[in-house]
């Protein structure tokens, strides 16, 4: 119970700040902003495994659905995929490692991208790839792995404090 | 057949996943075909979003403000001065234009032509959330219908087109921009009054610039002609101006040009809108 509220209230976090605060950091035209939401989903991946990032993934892109007034359940769909795709590499948790995470981050944004320029923007006739790999996801990786240091401090902090003991024994037979 | 008796979260993920996938579809495809169903849903869970989006929005920008205030008296002393000027030279200017507006009324009631400048009602609105997705150029005004807004009314900023209002509830409404990719306005060009359609394109907004298509290969368009908005749309109101003409170029069909436009709005630096309370189809039903 606790962990659903702890997941609750950090997804409305980041949907909210992504879509207030955080597009005061935007860059130019594009709409460059750092995607919380693929951090808490990785994160929640790489703590405990494929079916609870699933399920992260999956509430998380309903909120963001909702809020953005695009179909429901597309990118429910999408960051779906991406806490099932991390939770992959739950058996190499450890406490306090970066490097790992970092890693997933930045490749789970530019997928993230990727899918989304397949689904929304191929759909209709833009064949452009190169100039959205260049001017979209790129960048997006990148600035999103900036901010995901520090964000993923905090999320493996409340993991740790916060949720951790509650589940250890789980966590053990999931990975 | 023994897997039954495990209890659910014990699932195989591969099995969760592909049930979740297939909601996600089922999700999709209803909300694709029964919009109203799920309005419900959205307008609750967006009403609950909205009051804590413009308490941040708040906060942000009276910091951001505070920021600027500090770097911007120099610059606006210099401004105050400038414009000073300019409104001594726009007084001239007035009383010149004011003089060829008699004149115009004057040989419009000769030539008894319908007054076709309406003076649309407009409301102002705040900017509370831009888009959240980061791939829709769309964005959230705190008023809703509650204040009368309904949906396809038209949005401005200054003089230029900022969008169209797709999504209304109570205390919120959700308008597209015309930067959107998904977004097409039919245009008017000036001085040659070519047809146009013009739309968003997220290649070009780069460089500052959206697209324009479908103009006629026997066209004189230049650059710098003004875009506007249509009298054949059947939702954007007819004479608001859109921007201006850039790189006009043969299309590789031999039928159509293409070119850029740059917006008079500066979407860069949006923060509060006017929204048209004058509906199109209302118009043309008069």
């Amino acid at each position: 119970m606790v962990v659903v509220l702890v997941y609750a209230v950090e997804i409305l976090i980041a949907v909210l700040l992504k879509t207030t605060l955080f597009t005061h950091l935007a860059f130019g035209y594009y709409n460059i902003i750092p995607d919380l939401i693929v951090m808490i989903v990785v994160a929640a991946a790489y703590q405990r495994g494929k079916t609870k990032g699933m399920f992260v993934g999956f509430f998380a892109g309903l909120v963001l659905d909702i809020a953005s007034g695009g179909y429901l359940g597309v990118f429910a769909l999408f960051y779906m995929f991406l806490g099932y795709l991390n939770g992959f590499l739950a058996k190499y948790y450890v406490q306090n490692d970066i490097l790992l995470p970092l890693m997933m981050a930045a490749a789970s944004e530019f997928l993230f991208a990727f899918m989304c320029y397949v689904f929304l923007f191929l759909t209709h006739g833009r064949t452009h790839l190169g100039a959205y790999i260049l001017y979209q996801m790129i960048p997006l990786a990148i600035y999103t792995c900036i901010v995901f240091i520090p964000v993923y401090r905090i999320l493996d902090l409340i993991y740790w404090k916060v949720t951790k003991p509650l589940y250890t024994d789980y966590s053990k037979v999931e990975t | 057949m023994k897997e039954r008796q495990k209890p659910k979260y014990d699932m195989e993920p591969r099995y969760v996943l592909l049930i979740m996938t297939m909601i996600c579809i089922f999700l999709i495809f209803f909300s694709y075909k029964f919009a109203n169903v799920f309005d419900v849903a959205r307008t609750r869970m967006n009403s609950f979003l909205v009051p804590l989006q413009k308490g941040i929005t708040t906060l942000g920008t009276g910091i951001n403000n505070a920021v600027d205030n500090f770097e911007q008296v120099e610059a606006l002393q210099k401004e105050i001065a400038e414009l000073k000027a300019e409104n001594d030279r726009i007084t001239r200017e007035k009383e010149n234009i004011e003089q060829s507006l008699y004149d115009l009324e004057r040989y419009k009631q000769l030539l008894s032509l319908a007054d076709s400048y309406k003076n649309y009602t407009t409301v102002g609105a705040n900017i509370i959330a831009k888009d959240s997705s980061g791939y829709y150029a769309r964005f959230t005004l705190d008023k809703g219908y509650k204040d009368g807004i309904q949906v396809d009314m038209n949005v401005l900023a200054g003089a230029g087109l900022v969008g169209i209002i797709t999504e209304v509830g109570p205390n919120y409404s959700i308008v597209r921009s015309i930067i959107d990719d998904n977004n097409y306005v039919s245009a008017i060009v000036t001085k040659t009054d070519d047809n146009c359609i013009v739309c968003g394109n997220l290649e070009l907004l780069s460089m500052g610039y959206i697209e324009i298509r479908d103009l006629s290969i026997n066209t004189e368009v230049r650059n710098n002609y003004k875009v506007y908005t249509s009298p054949l749309s059947d939702k954007y109101l007819p004479d608001i101006l859109i921007g201006y003409i850039s790189n006009i170029q043969n299309e590789n069909d031999g039928l159509t040009k293409t070119g850029y436009l740059t917006p008079v709005v500066d979407f860069e630096h949006l923060n509060t809108v006017l929204i048209i309370t004058d509906l199109k189809k209302n118009l043309t039903e008069e």
